[in-house]
């Protein structure tokens, strides 16, 4: 099949250039938001998905009409319906994936017409991957001078480079324009992992600065892993022009590396994972890559890596030019709560007591934002070690203490308080919620999982693990007011537990699960459900928790958060699922916590405070409608749910995580518009489904544009494009 | 310019190559006949013989309400707007689906089990297309192959370019013309053989080329003739291409030039002031034989020939020419002088018949006229006799009109294609007595009654049927070549008040064109005039609409018309609401081109809303009335399937059409899956993987252009709605 691939882009490859000759001649340079583009899947290679536009702003954006709009039923064998990428914008077009093989389409940015459209058939190595679906977007490279090129990585983990003109694939990069990410990644201490069976994909994009592509690594979900001895994350660069590699950063470090001794006894040599499946940002003037790490295998178990594990969960700044760790902050020790590294790390310059700071922001999961000097790691405001519960499941050995912010306080909900944090519409809702959490280990933040007793200790109580407080959407940042924007997921409240697995299916001790129970393997949302994959009716969707409410904006890219007010997969039934035996029995449907379910934030970087904290989204129609809350007065409650944001000049824009259908409106979701200096609701347009994929937006000829994907429920992937109404422009009627 | 080159890569590659046993299949049969007895449909008309016929039977009249949705492609994104007239038939080759959509007519390549995109390509072409005359996705593309591995799909874009991309990654051929493209229009004229502007010039063509082992046939089409500005239009032509270089082989000119045969039929000179006579529908070959069926429309005007006196060869003719030379073998002129917009609408089916124990390779064109005209295809000798007879004359000043019109002996008329008084509404003696007194307004008569000058007392205009928009219009027909049935939709309500005004000075250069006395004068442009990707968005427009037109629009026309009064939709002139005329409004008709009879006729399409629900009519039963309107069917081993023209909301099904299987050898409705919108294109059948699929376009009202695939639901692994 390789050889037909091969064949087949040599082929076309000459053909294609000589129609792109025939291209009228796009304006050469180099694009920045600046100009109205918007050239990274975060906006900037700084991670602030900011633009300077304001021509939708606070008074007109209730005026916002639908431009155009894509729908990505076609890419692909079959619709998709978890679309969850930010297209990118240069010289007015956008660029972007989508669909169930994750194909590569062109859109003029006025009209939405298809340009071109690629894709890359890889069969049975893309219907395996741990990271199916369309992912999050692509990349652009450009040197100025007319060569323009797209960069994304495939469902199989592939980096291909395609002529952005024409989408040709690029012969001179790699090979025919394709470098094989799976060459070179390993398990154990060293052996290549299979190209076709081998776990490791991406739904990120590659980071592109300067003439250096840089691209993480992912896996399939890691709750109920069948070994510990999983493919080892990894981090590489290579050159944007040929393909070539030009280094590799192990998130695991091997013997004679620093923080190998942060795996006893040998313990990096039989666990994998550590990947960077999140947005890699840089800083360009001074070199510097800022790496967001993941668990370790397994999410919930450490059992057999004792030890503090670097570079699980941590932060890592290492060199452009050569992939040298720099510096590192290592936010969860010995990491068992699956907190990961989940948001892109912001740059922003602060002006932190008079003096300016050139800092790093890292959202996260937890609700904290983690802020260091980029250049030298101090946390600019002091980060403690406290103390925190340990574990008390076998073989199990947690850090005894864990790093918390002193500044800025939390934006989201890091843990839950007992009683504060509780449902209290009523005071029977208050004491049922008490009654049910006697059977959950209640002991504050990095509550360490125990092994699921259903008529014992059903799990202890953490909130976002898997899906965040702040996920895989990241927040954004204002530069001019120095300002960091981050949406955090309330809601996810659990109790995490481990069983034992069922015999033959794992070697690890323990995986997610409840003794007592069928066992059910975890899997995420998307997996099995790529082009070509083997239907998911046939493998009885094992795992894969029914989808409720849509399943948009939750999950890194694959669990089920954004699920009603959030379950939190893996762990036990959890506040709002309603499943019984847990969180919520008793209480008639609604959350085990009070509202607010989620809510936008604001952190003001030079003071390290909150600006301000306002609930994200219309309260869920199971709250709305409750029978028992009939008459009461509930302030509107904001959604559980992850969503990405985009920030302009004035407004900070983000739609809801689930779909409503409240009085006055088609059941849908909102996008809606805040002022930035003050949280304040300045603006909100409908949409067909909940925001599945982070808002941006960008300028052509003298029109802004706003594109949002929705996805979730019944409703599969679209684009959609929002401007302000054309005087005289004439409608998208149909003709007689 | 090229928009759009796509790649595709991976097994693609192998998905193209792969199916070489398909293209051994081929290999046996003679060269350059792709072939529908292996599942594919390599032409808009299934085959080069424009039978709109498919072997296939695994939907059957057994299965056919169980046909699900396999997939969908929506064509919102090809083009800047979403287009509202999707006309196209896709090919099925070795597994891909092509077609064109969208507003900028893309081309389209995807995968016949799934939809997925495959390739898009389409040509930016700015004012060219803008000012084209025949706008919007057109009916399709053609494919050639060499049957090597060089596979190509060719098209005509919305400018008239001749465009030849790679089957397998819709690159334009380099080989092919300039890096793919022939500019057509270099050659068109106008007058006494001016080249016409290159960016300007009228001419366009929403038909498909006609591709054979070594040529490529491309007709020419022009903006509606009912209100031209000029009769020194552009003239039409039909010229054939190397279909390898893109070279020109032969130019055919429907108007004959001096020295040529038939230019006196252009009394006056008369032929260096006239133009149109195009060829706007699908060109049919006798690969065999190397002979060509030209189906040629109206001169200019459609309804007025002052300006062209004598009979106008080769105006509404079918015309036979020699594949290699392009030399007129036969010719038959089925209107003289025409001046019906009867135009030949639709694709020459060839039919290989025995009529008296004798076989006769014979031709059979359909017409808007209702009437099906057979002749040896070989020597143009008609198979039953075609007798002129004299017919109503002219009395618009300036007007010559041919004392007789040639009529068919057999078969017998498949649709009405006059009005006369006892073909007016009778459902009760009140509404018996309202169409009466209607028509009254009017000069009724039976067929080539001819149009009149309008007058304010009256009559306003002459009440005619199917004369614009069909009887058959650029849908056509099919030919069962087992059953020997020609098998048809046929409107039998497409009622056209033709009536003539002198058109305003500064408008025209005609004594007379098409409107009503006592009203505004407008021009009528074609549906799609003024929506092509680049089209300015109207503020529009200038002139005003028509008059309402009865939903839908789609069906209607040949492509382009909205006639006044609505012809297209049928109801030109009401009662109440109600079509002036008597059910049935629209049939599917079966032929027997053996013996030259009518088999049988059914109604299609359900009793429209505005019938159905009419207060005037409660309590009577009123049979299915079926549906005026314009579809093309698709045969099938046993079946012929057409979808509705028109949309209605009955007790039965939600508001929408549906797609309908009749037996083929009575008519009887077997079958009937729900569409959302009614069918603008004409139906095909594939097999894919031991898989049949039917596809259909639909689109109109406020739905958008979408190709619907539908199979018979998988037992095992069918994919589910979500995840």
């Amino acid at each position: 099949m390789t050889r037909t691939v091969l064949r087949s882009a040599l082929v076309l490859v000459p053909l294609v250039m000589l129609a792109g000759l025939k291209l009228a001649g796009q304006p050469a340079g180099m694009p920045s938001t600046k100009s109205g583009d918007w050239t990274h899947y975060t906006a900037d290679v700084h991670g602030t998905r900011y633009s300077p536009l304001d021509q939708i702003n606070a008074s007109n954006f209730n005026q916002l009409e639908v431009a155009w709009r894509f729908k990505t039923d076609n890419l692909g064998t079959r619709p998709e319906y978890k679309l969850e990428g930010t297209p990118l914008a240069i010289h007015g077009t956008l660029y972007t994936t989508a669909g169930t093989r994750r194909s590569v389409i062109a859109l003029d940015g006025k009209t939405g017409e298809l340009i071109w459209s690629h894709s890359y058939r890889e069969g049975n190595r893309a219907a395996i991957a741990p990271r199916q679906l369309s992912g999050r977007g692509v990349a652009y490279w450009t040197d100025g001078k007319g060569d323009e090129r797209i960069l994304y990585v495939t469902t199989g983990y592939r980096l291909i480079a395609l002529n952005a003109k024409n989408g040709a694939m690029v012969p001179s990069f790699g090979e025919g324009g394709v470098v094989d990410l799976k060459k070179g990644a390993l398990v154990g201490k060293g052996q290549q992992i299979d190209y076709e069976v081998g776990e490791i994909g991406l739904h990120s994009t590659p980071t592109v600065v300067k003439d250096v592509v840089i691209v993480g690594s992912s896996f399939k979900e890691g709750m109920t892993v069948v070994t510990h001895n999983n493919t080892k994350g990894l981090v590489r660069a290579f050159d944007v022009k040929s393909g070539k590699l030009l280094w590799t950063f192990n998130t695991i470090p091997r013997p004679g590396e620093f923080g190998n001794d942060t795996w006893e006894n040998e313990s990096w040599a039989i666990n994998g994972n550590t990947g960077v499946w999140s947005q890699i940002t840089v800083d360009e003037d001074a070199g510097l890559v800022y790496l967001p790490v993941e668990d370790p295998t397994s999410d919930y178990y450490g059992g057999h890596r004792p030890g503090n594990n670097l570079f699980g969960d941590s932060i890592v700044c290492v060199d452009l030019k050569t992939g040298q760790r720099k510096w590192h902050f290592q936010v969860v020790h010995h990491p068992i709560w699956d907190y990961d590294m989940s948001s892109a790390p912001i740059l922003l310059d602060a002006n932190v007591n008079g003096k300016l700071i050139k800092a790093v922001a890292v959202p996260s999961k937890q609700s904290f934002l983690y802020v260091f000097d980029r250049s030298t790691g101090q946390p600019i405001w002091p980060i403690e070690e406290r103390p925190v519960q340990q574990s008390d499941v076998p073989g199990e050995k947690t850090s005894p203490t864990q790093p918390f912010p002193t500044k800025p306080p939390a934006y989201g909900r890091p843990y839950l308080k007992v009683p504060d944090d509780l449902i209290d519409f009523t005071p029977a809702l208050r004491t049922q919620a008490l009654e049910n959490l006697k059977q959950y280990r209640v002991a504050g933040m990095y509550n360490p999982p125990v092994v699921g007793d259903p008529n014992g200790i059903r799990g202890a109580i953490n909130t976002g693990n898997a899906s965040g407080g702040t996920n895989w959407p990241g927040g954004g940042a204002d530069p001019e007011t120095r300002t960091v924007y981050a949406v955090a997921s309330m809601g996810a409240v659990g109790g995490l537990t481990l069983r034992k697995p069922p015999s033959g299916f794992s070697d690890l001790n323990y995986v997610s699960g409840m003794e007592g129970t069928e066992f059910r393997e975890a899997l995420g949302p998307g997996f099995g459900t790529a082009a070509d994959s083997p239907l998911a009716a046939a493998r009885g969707r094992a795992g894969a928790a029914p989808e409720g409410t849509p399943a948009a904006g939750g999950g890194r890219g694959g669990r089920g958060a954004g699920r009603g007010a959030a379950a939190e997969p893996g762990a036990a039934p959890a506040a709002g699922g309603g499943r019984g035996g847990g969180l919520t029995d008793g209480l008639n449907g609604l959350p085990i916590i009070k509202p607010p379910y989620g809510v936008l934030a604001a952190i003001d970087l030079d003071k390290g405070e909150l600006k301000f904290q306002v609930p994200h989204g219309d309260t869920p129609d199971a709250v709305r409608n409750a029978p028992m809350l009939a008459g009461m007065n509930i302030p509107k409650t904001g959604q559980n749910g992850s969503v990405g944001l985009a920030v302009t000049k004035s407004l900070v824009v983000a739609g809801d995580p689930q779909v409503t259908a409240p009085p006055g409106r088609p059941r849908g979701a909102m996008l809606r518009a805040y002022d930035k200096n003050n949280g304040a609701e300045v603006g909100a347009v409908w949409l067909p489904a909940a925001q599945s994929g982070s808002p941006m937006t960008y300028m052509a000829d003298g029109r802004q544009y706003i594109v949002v994907a929705v996805s979730g429920g019944v409703y599969s992937g679209e684009y959609i494009a929002f401007a302000l109404p054309n005087a005289g422009r004439p409608t998208t009627q149909a003709q007689r | 310019m090229v928009l759009a080159a796509a790649g595709i890569a991976g097994a693609l590659g192998a998905m193209i190559a792969a199916p070489r046993m398909t293209a051994t299949l081929s290999g046996q049969q003679v060269p350059g006949f792709l072939t529908t007895k292996n599942g594919e449909w390599p032409y808009y008309t299934a085959d080069v013989r424009g039978s709109r016929y498919s072997p296939l039977d695994q939907i059957n009249a057994g299965n056919f309400n169980q046909l699900e949705v396999a997939w969908r492609f929506k064509t919102d994104n090809m083009g800047t707007r979403p287009e509202f007239k999707l006309e196209g038939t896709p090919l099925m080759m070795k597994g891909v689906i092509y077609a064109t959509g969208g507003t900028r007519r893309s081309v389209v390549a995807l995968d016949a089990k799934t939809g997925e995109l495959i390739w898009v390509h389409a040509e930016k072409e700015g004012a060219r297309a803008v000012n084209a005359p025949r706008q919007l996705s057109g009916r399709g593309l053609s494919y050639w192959t060499d049957g090597r591995g060089d596979d190509r799909v060719v098209y005509v874009t919305t400018g008239y370019r001749l465009v030849a991309l790679n089957a397998k990654t819709g690159v334009p051929v380099p080989g092919f013309g300039q890096n793919g493209v022939v500019d057509m229009k270099v050659g068109a004229v106008v007058g006494k053989g001016q080249q016409i502007d290159l960016e300007s010039g009228e001419i366009g063509l929403h038909s498909t080329p006609t591709v054979t082992k070594d040529a490529i046939i491309v007709g020419s089409s022009f903006r509606e003739g009912l209100t031209v500005k000029t009769h020194n239009n552009t003239k039409g032509l039909v010229r054939a291409w190397d279909a390898k270089t893109g070279k020109l082989l032969w130019t055919f000119n429907t108007i004959p030039r001096p020295g040529e045969f038939g230019a006196d039929t252009w009394e006056k000179e008369s032929w260096a002031i006239n133009g149109n006579t195009g060829v706007w529908t699908q060109i049919t070959v006798d690969e065999e034989a190397g002979l060509v069926y030209l189906p040629v429309e109206d001169p200019t005007s459609d309804l007025y020939g002052g300006h062209r006196p004598g009979n106008n060869l080769f105006g509404d003719s079918l015309v036979a020419v020699d594949l290699k030379t392009g030399q007129r073998k036969w010719h038959f002129q089925i209107v003289h002088h025409p001046i019906w917009d009867f135009d030949m609408p639709a694709a020459p089916l060839l039919a290989d018949i025995n009529v008296n124990g004798k076989p006769i390779k014979a031709v059979a064109q359909a017409t808007k006229q209702g009437l099906l005209y057979v002749f040896d295809r070989i020597t143009g000798q008609p198979v039953w006799p075609i007798e002129e007879r004299p017919v109503p004359q002219t009395d618009v000043p300036g007007e010559k009109t041919s004392p007789t019109q040639p009529f068919p002996t057999k078969p017998p008329a498949y649709s009405r294609n006059g009005v006369l008084e006892s073909d007016l509404i009778d459902f009760t003696p009140e509404l018996k007595a309202a169409g009466l007194e209607a028509a009254k307004r009017y000069r009724l008569g039976p067929v080539f009654t001819p149009p009149l000058v309008s007058k304010v007392e009256g009559p306003v205009a002459t009440l005619t049927s199917g004369t614009l928009s069909g009887g058959v219009n650029w849908p056509g027909s099919a030919y069962d070549p087992e059953m020997h049935t020609f098998f048809s939709h046929a409107c039998n309500a497409c009622i056209s008040p033709l009536g003539l005004v002198a058109p305003p000075k500064e408008f025209s250069d005609l004594d007379y064109v098409m409107g009503t006395a006592g009203q505004t004068f407008r021009a009528i442009v074609g549906g799609g005039e003024g929506e092509a990707a680049d089209a300015p968005r109207p503020a529009r427009p200038a002139t005003p609409p028509p008059p309402p037109t009865p939903p839908p629009a789609t069906a209607g026309g040949r492509g382009g018309a909205t006639p006044p009064g609505g012809g297209g939709g049928g109801f030109g002139a009401t009662v109440q609401g109600l079509p002036i005329v008597k059910p049935p409004y629209g049939q599917i008709v079966a032929v027997n081109l053996d013996r030259g009879d009518l088999v049988w006729s059914t109604p299609h399409g359900d009793t429209p809303d505005a019938v159905r629900n009419h207060p005037a009519l409660k309590g009577l039963n009123i049979p299915k009335t079926g549906q005026s309107g314009n579809v093309g069917v698709v045969v099938t081993k046993t079946l012929v399937v057409a979808g509705d023209p028109s949309v209605t909301t009955t007790p039965e099904h939600p508001r929408g059409a549906m797609l309908r299987a009749y037996d083929k050898t009575n008519g009887k409705e077997v079958g009937a899956v729900w569409l959302p919108a009614p069918q603008s294109g004409s139906p095909m059948t594939y097999s894919v993987d031991g898989r049949q699929y039917i596809v259909v376009a639909v689109s109109g009202g406020n739905y958008s252009g979408e190709y619907i695939a539908f199979a018979l639901p998988q037992t095992s692994t069918r994919p589910t709605a979500g995840q």
